[in-house]
Protein backbone atom coordinates (compact mmCIF):
# COMPACT_ATOMS: atom_id res chain seq x y z
CA UNK A 1 0.00 0.00 0.00
CA UNK A 2 1.71 3.09 -1.35
CA UNK A 3 1.10 7.20 -0.68
CA UNK A 4 0.46 7.00 -4.15
CA UNK A 5 -2.50 4.23 -3.85
CA UNK A 6 -3.73 6.20 -0.97
CA UNK A 7 -4.23 9.66 -3.06
CA UNK A 8 -5.73 7.62 -5.68
CA UNK A 9 -8.34 5.90 -3.35
CA UNK A 10 -8.54 7.25 -0.19
CA UNK A 11 -8.09 11.15 -1.07
CA UNK A 12 -8.86 11.44 -4.69
CA UNK A 13 -12.61 10.37 -3.99
CA UNK A 14 -13.51 12.81 -1.59
CA UNK A 15 -11.87 15.41 -3.46
CA UNK A 16 -13.97 14.35 -6.49
CA UNK A 17 -17.03 14.30 -4.77
CA UNK A 18 -16.88 17.83 -2.67
CA UNK A 19 -15.63 19.67 -6.11
CA UNK A 20 -18.63 17.53 -7.47
CA UNK A 21 -21.00 18.94 -5.36
CA UNK A 22 -20.12 22.37 -5.06
CA UNK A 23 -18.98 23.26 -7.85
CA UNK A 24 -22.33 21.87 -9.85
CA UNK A 25 -24.04 24.00 -7.43
CA UNK A 26 -21.62 27.20 -7.96
CA UNK A 27 -22.15 27.06 -11.37
CA UNK A 28 -26.17 26.46 -11.60
CA UNK A 29 -26.53 29.21 -9.30
CA UNK A 30 -23.62 31.51 -11.10
CA UNK A 31 -24.04 30.31 -14.91
CA UNK A 32 -27.31 28.57 -14.85
CA UNK A 33 -27.89 28.95 -18.62
CA UNK A 34 -24.34 27.08 -19.02
CA UNK A 35 -26.57 24.05 -18.19
CA UNK A 36 -26.52 22.59 -21.35
CA UNK A 37 -25.33 19.17 -23.64
CA UNK A 38 -24.53 21.87 -26.22
CA UNK A 39 -26.19 20.06 -29.01
CA UNK A 40 -24.48 20.01 -32.43
CA UNK A 41 -26.79 17.76 -33.85
CA UNK A 42 -27.76 21.19 -36.30
CA UNK A 43 -24.25 20.62 -37.56
CA UNK A 44 -24.00 17.39 -38.72
CA UNK A 45 -26.58 14.50 -37.82
CA UNK A 46 -25.62 11.77 -39.67
CA UNK A 47 -22.87 10.32 -37.96
CA UNK A 48 -23.95 11.89 -35.11
CA UNK A 49 -27.29 9.56 -34.92
CA UNK A 50 -24.71 6.41 -34.80
CA UNK A 51 -22.29 7.91 -31.60
CA UNK A 52 -25.24 9.50 -29.73
CA UNK A 53 -27.87 6.91 -29.54
CA UNK A 54 -25.41 3.58 -28.55
CA UNK A 55 -23.07 5.79 -26.69
CA UNK A 56 -26.30 6.68 -24.62
CA UNK A 57 -28.43 3.87 -24.11
CA UNK A 58 -24.99 1.55 -23.24
CA UNK A 59 -23.78 4.20 -20.92
CA UNK A 60 -26.96 4.34 -19.16
CA UNK A 61 -27.33 0.57 -19.34
CA UNK A 62 -24.03 -0.19 -17.49
CA UNK A 63 -23.86 2.83 -15.14
CA UNK A 64 -27.41 1.36 -13.78
CA UNK A 65 -25.84 -2.38 -13.88
CA UNK A 66 -23.19 -0.77 -11.85
CA UNK A 67 -26.03 0.70 -9.36
CA UNK A 68 -28.15 -2.25 -9.33
CA UNK A 69 -24.33 -4.00 -7.60
CA UNK A 70 -24.19 -1.48 -5.30
CA UNK A 71 -27.79 -0.53 -4.04
CA UNK A 72 -28.89 -4.67 -4.30
CA UNK A 73 -25.86 -6.99 -3.56
CA UNK A 74 -27.16 -9.42 -2.02
CA UNK A 75 -30.26 -9.83 -5.12
CA UNK A 76 -27.87 -9.95 -7.65
CA UNK A 77 -25.47 -12.52 -6.40
CA UNK A 78 -29.03 -14.92 -6.06
CA UNK A 79 -29.32 -13.76 -9.75
CA UNK A 80 -26.04 -15.46 -10.31
CA UNK A 81 -26.09 -18.22 -8.49
CA UNK A 82 -27.56 -19.96 -11.81
CA UNK A 83 -24.52 -19.89 -13.96
CA UNK A 84 -27.12 -19.82 -16.95
CA UNK A 85 -28.82 -16.55 -15.06
CA UNK A 86 -24.83 -15.09 -14.55
CA UNK A 87 -23.85 -15.44 -18.44
CA UNK A 88 -26.60 -13.94 -19.29
CA UNK A 89 -26.43 -10.57 -17.34
CA UNK A 90 -22.70 -10.65 -18.28
CA UNK A 91 -23.35 -10.76 -21.94
CA UNK A 92 -25.98 -8.30 -21.57
CA UNK A 93 -23.29 -5.58 -19.72
CA UNK A 94 -20.68 -6.18 -22.12
CA UNK A 95 -23.31 -5.78 -24.85
CA UNK A 96 -23.72 -2.57 -22.88
CA UNK A 97 -20.43 -1.58 -22.87
CA UNK A 98 -19.61 -2.30 -26.33
CA UNK A 99 -22.57 -0.57 -27.41
CA UNK A 100 -21.18 2.28 -25.44
CA UNK A 101 -17.52 2.21 -27.08
CA UNK A 102 -19.33 1.96 -30.95
CA UNK A 103 -20.92 4.93 -29.75
CA UNK A 104 -17.91 7.02 -28.20
CA UNK A 105 -15.55 6.14 -30.68
CA UNK A 106 -18.40 7.24 -33.61
CA UNK A 107 -18.36 10.88 -31.47
CA UNK A 108 -14.65 11.08 -31.45
CA UNK A 109 -14.58 10.15 -35.49
CA UNK A 110 -17.21 13.25 -35.76
CA UNK A 111 -15.45 15.56 -34.28
CA UNK A 112 -12.63 14.79 -35.53
CA UNK A 113 -13.56 14.55 -39.16
CA UNK A 114 -16.57 17.13 -39.22
CA UNK A 115 -14.91 20.97 -39.60
CA UNK A 116 -18.42 22.33 -37.80
CA UNK A 117 -18.76 19.91 -35.13
CA UNK A 118 -14.56 20.02 -34.64
CA UNK A 119 -14.48 23.86 -34.23
CA UNK A 120 -17.39 23.20 -31.65
CA UNK A 121 -15.12 21.41 -29.22
CA UNK A 122 -13.25 22.22 -26.54
CA UNK A 123 -10.11 20.94 -24.86
CA UNK A 124 -12.43 19.91 -21.83
CA UNK A 125 -14.61 18.23 -24.43
CA UNK A 126 -11.25 16.32 -25.78
CA UNK A 127 -10.25 15.42 -22.06
CA UNK A 128 -13.59 13.89 -21.35
CA UNK A 129 -14.40 12.25 -24.56
CA UNK A 130 -10.25 10.81 -23.61
CA UNK A 131 -11.62 9.84 -20.48
CA UNK A 132 -14.91 8.10 -21.56
CA UNK A 133 -12.88 5.96 -23.67
CA UNK A 134 -10.48 4.85 -21.52
CA UNK A 135 -13.25 4.12 -19.00
CA UNK A 136 -15.30 2.49 -21.67
CA UNK A 137 -12.17 0.54 -22.71
CA UNK A 138 -10.84 -0.66 -19.36
CA UNK A 139 -14.39 -1.72 -18.39
CA UNK A 140 -14.68 -4.00 -21.05
CA UNK A 141 -11.21 -4.81 -20.30
CA UNK A 142 -11.94 -5.76 -17.33
CA UNK A 143 -15.63 -8.05 -18.02
CA UNK A 144 -13.98 -9.63 -20.09
CA UNK A 145 -10.44 -10.73 -18.93
CA UNK A 146 -11.18 -10.75 -15.22
CA UNK A 147 -14.49 -11.60 -15.44
CA UNK A 148 -17.33 -12.18 -13.48
CA UNK A 149 -17.39 -8.61 -12.07
CA UNK A 150 -20.75 -7.99 -11.65
CA UNK A 151 -20.43 -10.99 -8.56
CA UNK A 152 -16.87 -9.81 -7.53
CA UNK A 153 -17.74 -6.47 -7.57
CA UNK A 154 -20.42 -7.01 -4.46
CA UNK A 155 -17.30 -8.48 -2.35
CA UNK A 156 -14.72 -6.03 -3.69
CA UNK A 157 -16.16 -2.99 -4.63
CA UNK A 158 -19.20 -2.09 -2.50
CA UNK A 159 -16.94 -2.69 0.96
CA UNK A 160 -14.79 0.19 -0.75
CA UNK A 161 -17.59 2.18 -1.73
CA UNK A 162 -19.32 1.53 1.83
CA UNK A 163 -16.13 2.47 3.51
CA UNK A 164 -15.98 5.77 2.00
CA UNK A 165 -19.20 6.73 2.85
CA UNK A 166 -18.06 5.61 6.13
CA UNK A 167 -15.21 8.40 6.18
CA UNK A 168 -13.40 5.24 6.57
CA UNK A 169 -11.51 4.38 3.79
CA UNK A 170 -10.46 0.81 3.14
CA UNK A 171 -8.17 0.82 -0.13
CA UNK A 172 -7.40 -2.63 0.49
CA UNK A 173 -9.73 -3.52 -1.42
CA UNK A 174 -8.75 -1.97 -4.20
CA UNK A 175 -4.49 -2.15 -4.22
CA UNK A 176 -4.29 -5.73 -5.40
CA UNK A 177 -6.34 -5.56 -7.96
CA UNK A 178 -5.57 -5.64 -11.39
CA UNK A 179 -4.00 -2.40 -13.11
CA UNK A 180 -6.58 -2.69 -15.63
CA UNK A 181 -9.94 -2.74 -12.98
CA UNK A 182 -7.78 0.26 -11.17
CA UNK A 183 -7.75 2.64 -13.90
CA UNK A 184 -11.22 1.67 -14.07
CA UNK A 185 -11.83 3.02 -10.64
CA UNK A 186 -9.65 5.89 -11.12
CA UNK A 187 -11.14 6.90 -14.62
CA UNK A 188 -14.46 7.15 -12.50
CA UNK A 189 -13.07 9.91 -9.86
CA UNK A 190 -11.36 11.60 -12.33
CA UNK A 191 -14.77 11.62 -14.25
CA UNK A 192 -16.72 12.66 -11.73
CA UNK A 193 -14.28 15.43 -10.32
CA UNK A 194 -14.37 16.91 -13.77
CA UNK A 195 -17.72 16.81 -14.01
CA UNK A 196 -19.15 20.31 -13.66
CA UNK A 197 -16.30 21.95 -15.69
CA UNK A 198 -17.50 19.98 -18.70
CA UNK A 199 -20.51 19.58 -20.71
CA UNK A 200 -21.26 16.10 -18.76
CA UNK A 201 -23.18 18.86 -16.40
CA UNK A 202 -26.53 18.04 -18.67
CA UNK A 203 -26.94 14.73 -17.11
CA UNK A 204 -28.47 17.01 -13.80
CA UNK A 205 -31.16 19.06 -16.07
CA UNK A 206 -32.56 16.20 -18.30
CA UNK A 207 -36.20 16.87 -18.80
CA UNK A 208 -36.69 14.38 -15.53
CA UNK A 209 -40.04 16.46 -14.39
CA UNK A 210 -41.84 14.92 -17.52
CA UNK A 211 -42.19 11.15 -15.66
CA UNK A 212 -44.20 13.32 -12.72
CA UNK A 213 -45.49 16.43 -14.21
CA UNK A 214 -49.34 16.83 -15.02
CA UNK A 215 -50.51 15.85 -17.81
CA UNK A 216 -51.17 18.53 -20.31
CA UNK A 217 -54.72 18.74 -21.68
CA UNK A 218 -53.96 19.05 -25.90
CA UNK A 219 -56.44 20.89 -27.69
CA UNK A 220 -56.74 20.54 -31.74
CA UNK A 221 -58.10 22.88 -34.29
CA UNK A 222 -59.64 20.55 -36.39
CA UNK A 223 -62.19 17.75 -36.85
CA UNK A 224 -59.51 14.89 -35.88
CA UNK A 225 -62.14 12.14 -37.27
CA UNK A 226 -60.77 13.35 -40.73
CA UNK A 227 -57.69 11.35 -42.11
CA UNK A 228 -55.45 13.83 -44.05
CA UNK A 229 -53.26 11.02 -45.45
CA UNK B 1 -13.67 20.36 4.82
CA UNK B 2 -14.24 17.01 3.26
CA UNK B 3 -10.80 16.02 2.16
CA UNK B 4 -9.38 17.21 5.41
CA UNK B 5 -12.22 14.66 7.37
CA UNK B 6 -10.99 12.48 4.55
CA UNK B 7 -6.94 12.92 5.34
CA UNK B 8 -7.76 12.74 9.23
CA UNK B 9 -9.52 8.83 8.82
CA UNK B 10 -6.90 7.88 6.48
CA UNK B 11 -4.31 8.74 9.31
CA UNK B 12 -6.08 7.12 11.86
CA UNK B 13 -6.53 3.98 9.59
CA UNK B 14 -2.79 3.86 9.22
CA UNK B 15 -1.86 4.28 13.13
CA UNK B 16 -4.83 1.64 13.82
CA UNK B 17 -3.24 -0.68 11.80
CA UNK B 18 0.10 -0.43 13.07
CA UNK B 19 -1.08 -0.41 16.74
CA UNK B 20 -2.92 -3.55 16.17
CA UNK B 21 0.27 -5.26 14.69
CA UNK B 22 3.07 -4.85 16.64
CA UNK B 23 2.40 -8.01 19.48
CA UNK B 24 4.24 -10.15 16.89
CA UNK B 25 2.49 -13.27 18.51
CA UNK B 26 -0.91 -11.68 17.58
CA UNK B 27 0.67 -10.82 14.13
CA UNK B 28 1.99 -14.67 13.80
CA UNK B 29 -1.98 -15.43 14.30
CA UNK B 30 -3.49 -12.97 11.99
CA UNK B 31 -1.48 -13.19 8.91
CA UNK B 32 1.57 -16.42 9.29
CA UNK B 33 -0.50 -19.38 10.43
CA UNK B 34 -2.24 -20.27 7.83
CA UNK B 35 0.49 -21.38 5.83
CA UNK B 36 3.28 -22.10 8.49
CA UNK B 37 3.60 -23.85 11.83
CA UNK B 38 6.24 -23.61 14.25
CA UNK B 39 6.69 -27.69 15.01
CA UNK B 40 3.71 -28.72 13.23
CA UNK B 41 5.26 -29.67 10.10
CA UNK B 42 4.57 -28.14 6.60
CA UNK B 43 1.22 -26.79 5.51
CA UNK B 44 1.74 -24.69 2.60
CA UNK B 45 5.05 -23.41 2.98
CA UNK B 46 8.07 -24.23 5.80
CA UNK B 47 7.75 -25.47 9.07
CA UNK B 48 9.45 -22.53 10.60
CA UNK B 49 10.78 -24.52 14.17
CA UNK B 50 14.29 -23.39 13.84
CA UNK B 51 14.39 -21.50 10.45
CA UNK B 52 17.65 -19.55 11.81
CA UNK B 53 19.31 -22.65 11.67
CA UNK B 54 18.48 -22.54 8.23
CA UNK B 55 19.28 -19.06 7.15
CA UNK B 56 20.80 -15.99 8.54
CA UNK B 57 18.65 -13.07 10.17
CA UNK B 58 19.53 -10.62 7.26
CA UNK B 59 18.39 -12.65 4.34
CA UNK B 60 15.16 -13.57 6.48
CA UNK B 61 14.09 -9.98 7.47
CA UNK B 62 14.83 -9.36 3.87
CA UNK B 63 12.42 -12.18 2.72
CA UNK B 64 9.74 -11.56 5.14
CA UNK B 65 9.38 -7.52 3.91
CA UNK B 66 9.73 -7.95 0.03
CA UNK B 67 9.40 -12.16 -0.85
CA UNK B 68 9.00 -11.11 -4.20
CA UNK B 69 12.01 -9.22 -4.44
CA UNK B 70 14.63 -11.96 -3.35
CA UNK B 71 12.32 -14.19 -5.97
CA UNK B 72 12.84 -11.59 -8.38
CA UNK B 73 16.69 -11.32 -7.50
CA UNK B 74 17.41 -14.67 -8.65
CA UNK B 75 17.96 -15.99 -4.90
CA UNK B 76 18.69 -19.55 -5.57
CA UNK B 77 17.44 -20.30 -1.95
CA UNK B 78 13.91 -18.54 -2.54
CA UNK B 79 13.63 -20.33 -5.84
CA UNK B 80 14.29 -23.66 -3.73
CA UNK B 81 11.45 -22.80 -1.26
CA UNK B 82 9.02 -21.80 -3.72
CA UNK B 83 9.80 -24.83 -5.54
CA UNK B 84 9.15 -26.80 -2.01
CA UNK B 85 6.10 -24.58 -2.19
CA UNK B 86 4.69 -26.31 -5.85
CA UNK B 87 4.83 -22.86 -6.66
CA UNK B 88 2.86 -21.19 -4.38
CA UNK B 89 4.84 -17.93 -3.99
CA UNK B 90 5.34 -16.10 -0.32
CA UNK B 91 2.29 -13.50 0.12
CA UNK B 92 3.59 -9.75 1.26
CA UNK B 93 3.15 -9.46 4.82
CA UNK B 94 0.71 -6.70 5.34
CA UNK B 95 2.04 -3.41 7.24
CA UNK B 96 5.37 -5.21 8.07
CA UNK B 97 8.77 -3.44 8.62
CA UNK B 98 11.99 -4.44 9.34
CA UNK B 99 11.88 -3.70 13.26
CA UNK B 100 8.13 -6.20 13.24
CA UNK B 101 10.26 -8.72 11.25
CA UNK B 102 12.65 -8.94 14.21
CA UNK B 103 9.88 -9.45 16.48
CA UNK B 104 8.41 -11.50 14.13
CA UNK B 105 11.99 -14.15 14.51
CA UNK B 106 12.35 -13.47 17.84
CA UNK B 107 8.88 -15.13 18.39
CA UNK B 108 9.28 -17.95 16.21
CA UNK B 109 13.00 -18.32 18.07
CA UNK B 110 11.00 -18.37 21.37
CA UNK B 111 8.47 -20.90 20.10
CA UNK B 112 10.71 -22.97 18.77
CA UNK B 113 11.87 -24.32 21.99
CA UNK B 114 8.57 -25.41 23.03
CA UNK B 115 6.95 -26.05 19.76
CA UNK B 116 5.73 -29.62 19.95
CA UNK B 117 5.97 -32.07 16.66
CA UNK B 118 2.08 -32.72 16.20
CA UNK B 119 2.44 -33.45 12.84
CA UNK B 120 2.72 -36.68 12.93
CA UNK B 121 -0.58 -36.84 14.61
CA UNK B 122 -2.34 -35.21 12.02
CA UNK B 123 -5.20 -37.28 10.91
CA UNK B 124 -7.18 -35.97 7.88
CA UNK B 125 -10.70 -36.04 7.47
CA UNK B 126 -12.17 -38.59 5.32
CA UNK B 127 -14.63 -37.44 2.50
CA UNK B 128 -17.94 -38.34 1.12
CA UNK B 129 -19.23 -37.80 -1.86
CA UNK B 130 -22.06 -35.27 -0.21
CA UNK B 131 -19.23 -33.61 0.62
CA UNK B 132 -18.04 -32.94 -2.99
CA UNK B 133 -21.49 -32.07 -4.00
CA UNK B 134 -21.99 -29.54 -0.99
CA UNK B 135 -18.19 -27.95 -1.95
CA UNK B 136 -19.53 -27.62 -5.72
CA UNK B 137 -22.36 -25.75 -4.86
CA UNK B 138 -20.45 -23.88 -2.51
CA UNK B 139 -17.97 -22.88 -5.23
CA UNK B 140 -20.64 -21.98 -7.79
CA UNK B 141 -22.94 -19.98 -5.70
CA UNK B 142 -25.81 -22.54 -5.82
CA UNK B 143 -25.87 -22.61 -2.13
CA UNK B 144 -24.77 -18.98 0.26
CA UNK B 145 -21.97 -18.96 2.02
CA UNK B 146 -23.11 -19.05 5.75
CA UNK B 147 -21.06 -15.53 6.36
CA UNK B 148 -22.30 -13.81 3.18
CA UNK B 149 -18.82 -13.61 1.18
CA UNK B 150 -19.25 -13.90 -2.78
CA UNK B 151 -19.19 -17.29 -4.08
CA UNK B 152 -15.60 -19.04 -5.63
CA UNK B 153 -16.83 -18.85 -9.05
CA UNK B 154 -17.41 -15.27 -9.27
CA UNK B 155 -13.34 -14.80 -9.38
CA UNK B 156 -12.31 -18.21 -9.76
CA UNK B 157 -12.65 -21.19 -12.60
CA UNK B 158 -12.12 -24.83 -12.31
CA UNK B 159 -11.53 -26.95 -15.88
CA UNK B 160 -14.57 -29.47 -15.74
CA UNK B 161 -16.68 -26.03 -16.28
CA UNK B 162 -18.51 -26.01 -19.18
CA UNK B 163 -20.13 -22.64 -21.30
CA UNK B 164 -18.21 -19.43 -19.86
CA UNK B 165 -16.36 -21.05 -17.39
CA UNK B 166 -15.78 -19.35 -13.52
CA UNK B 167 -14.09 -16.17 -12.93
CA UNK B 168 -10.67 -14.67 -14.44
CA UNK B 169 -9.84 -12.68 -11.52
CA UNK B 170 -8.43 -14.82 -9.74
CA UNK B 171 -6.46 -18.30 -10.18
CA UNK B 172 -8.24 -21.08 -11.60
CA UNK B 173 -8.44 -23.44 -8.63
CA UNK B 174 -7.94 -26.54 -10.46
CA UNK B 175 -4.88 -27.02 -9.40
CA UNK B 176 -4.99 -25.51 -6.09
CA UNK B 177 -5.66 -28.48 -3.74
CA UNK B 178 -1.97 -29.90 -4.57
CA UNK B 179 -0.37 -26.69 -4.41
CA UNK B 180 -1.82 -25.19 -1.22
CA UNK B 181 -0.57 -28.29 0.51
CA UNK B 182 -3.42 -30.84 0.37
CA UNK B 183 -6.08 -31.44 2.55
CA UNK B 184 -4.39 -30.19 5.82
CA UNK B 185 -2.78 -27.18 3.81
CA UNK B 186 -5.93 -26.08 2.11
CA UNK B 187 -8.01 -26.55 5.07
CA UNK B 188 -5.52 -24.49 6.87
CA UNK B 189 -5.43 -22.03 4.18
CA UNK B 190 -9.39 -21.42 3.42
CA UNK B 191 -9.72 -20.38 7.17
CA UNK B 192 -8.17 -17.18 6.14
CA UNK B 193 -6.89 -16.64 2.86
CA UNK B 194 -3.18 -14.80 2.65
CA UNK B 195 -4.18 -13.19 -0.80
CA UNK B 196 -4.21 -9.78 -1.10
CA UNK B 197 -7.67 -9.62 -2.98
CA UNK B 198 -9.12 -12.40 -0.54
CA UNK B 199 -7.82 -11.25 2.99
CA UNK B 200 -10.09 -8.47 3.27
CA UNK B 201 -13.34 -10.46 2.34
CA UNK B 202 -12.64 -13.25 4.10
CA UNK B 203 -11.18 -11.85 7.41
CA UNK B 204 -14.97 -10.55 7.92
CA UNK B 205 -16.61 -12.71 6.46
CA UNK B 206 -15.12 -16.05 7.10
CA UNK B 207 -16.02 -19.87 5.46
CA UNK B 208 -17.20 -22.19 8.31
CA UNK B 209 -15.56 -25.49 9.41
CA UNK B 210 -18.10 -27.60 7.64
CA UNK B 211 -17.73 -25.34 4.43
CA UNK B 212 -13.98 -25.54 4.88
CA UNK B 213 -14.44 -29.20 4.54
CA UNK B 214 -17.11 -29.28 1.69
CA UNK B 215 -14.42 -26.91 -0.39
CA UNK B 216 -11.70 -29.00 0.44
CA UNK B 217 -13.26 -32.46 -0.50
CA UNK B 218 -14.60 -30.33 -4.14
CA UNK B 219 -10.87 -29.25 -4.66
CA UNK B 220 -9.60 -32.47 -3.81
CA UNK B 221 -12.18 -34.30 -6.34
CA UNK B 222 -11.34 -31.31 -9.09
CA UNK B 223 -7.48 -32.08 -9.24
CA UNK B 224 -8.09 -35.84 -9.28
CA UNK B 225 -10.70 -36.00 -12.13
CA UNK B 226 -10.84 -32.72 -14.25
CA UNK B 227 -8.73 -32.62 -17.33
CA UNK B 228 -7.81 -29.62 -19.37
CA UNK B 229 -10.37 -26.69 -20.00
CA UNK B 230 -12.80 -27.52 -22.57
CA UNK B 231 -13.63 -24.17 -24.08
CA UNK B 232 -11.66 -20.82 -24.83
CA UNK B 233 -14.05 -19.12 -22.80
CA UNK B 234 -13.07 -15.61 -22.53
CA UNK B 235 -13.05 -15.38 -26.54
CA UNK B 236 -17.04 -17.01 -26.90
CA UNK B 237 -17.47 -13.98 -24.14
CA UNK B 238 -16.42 -11.41 -26.22
CA UNK B 239 -17.91 -13.51 -29.18
CA UNK B 240 -21.34 -13.23 -27.89
CA UNK B 241 -20.74 -9.93 -26.33
CA UNK B 242 -20.62 -8.78 -29.88
CA UNK B 243 -22.82 -10.74 -31.58
CA UNK B 244 -25.55 -9.19 -29.59
CA UNK B 245 -24.48 -5.77 -29.88
CA UNK B 246 -24.51 -6.22 -33.51
CA UNK B 247 -27.90 -7.34 -33.34
CA UNK B 248 -28.53 -4.18 -31.18
CA UNK B 249 -27.59 -2.19 -33.82
CA UNK B 250 -29.67 -3.48 -36.20
CA UNK B 251 -32.43 -3.46 -34.11
CA UNK B 252 -31.67 0.65 -33.22
CA UNK B 253 -31.23 0.40 -37.60
CA UNK B 254 -34.54 -0.62 -38.02
CA UNK B 255 -36.38 1.22 -35.26
CA UNK B 256 -35.29 4.87 -36.35
CA UNK B 257 -34.90 3.58 -40.13
CA UNK B 258 -37.21 6.78 -40.96
CA UNK B 259 -35.47 9.52 -38.89
CA UNK B 260 -33.58 11.55 -41.99
CA UNK B 261 -37.62 12.03 -43.31
CA UNK B 262 -38.13 15.36 -44.33
CA UNK B 263 -40.30 17.17 -41.76
CA UNK B 264 -41.74 19.46 -43.87
CA UNK B 265 -43.08 17.54 -46.71
CA UNK B 266 -45.16 15.42 -45.09
CA UNK B 267 -47.06 18.08 -43.03
CA UNK B 268 -47.36 20.15 -46.51
CA UNK B 269 -49.30 17.50 -48.08
CA UNK B 270 -51.18 17.02 -45.42
CA UNK B 271 -52.31 20.48 -45.18
CA UNK B 272 -53.42 20.37 -48.97
CA UNK B 273 -55.24 17.73 -48.27
CA UNK B 274 -56.99 19.27 -45.32
CA UNK B 275 -57.58 21.93 -47.45
CA UNK B 276 -59.04 20.85 -50.05
CA UNK B 277 -61.12 18.40 -47.99
CA UNK B 278 -62.84 20.80 -45.91
CA UNK B 279 -63.91 22.84 -49.71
Amino acid sequence: MTYFSMILYGILPYVAVFTFIFFSIYRYISHGFSYSSLSSQFLENRVHFWGLVPFHFGIIFVLLGHLAAFLLPGQILAWNSELTRLYILEISAFMGGLFALAGILAIFLRRWTNPKAKIVTSRMDWIVLSLLFLQILSGLGTAAFNSWGSSWFTAIANPYLVSLLQLNPQINYITPLPWIVQLHIVCAWTLVLLFPFSRLVHVLVVPNPYLWRKPQMVRWNWNRNQRFI
Amino acid sequence: MNLKIGLFCLAALGISVVFSQTDPGQYFKANCKVCHTIGGGRLVGPDLKGVEERKDRPWLVQWIMDPAGVLASGDAYAAKLLREANGAAMTPAPGINETLAGQLLDYIKTQSVSGAAVADSYVPPTFTTDDIIAGKNLFLGKKKLANGAAPCVSCHNINSMFGLGGGKLGHNLTGAYKKLGEVRGLTNWLKLPPVPTMNPIFSKRPLTETEIISLTAFLKNEAETASAPTLASIANFILYGALATLLLFVLIGGIWNRRFMAVRKPMVSAGKYFIKSTK
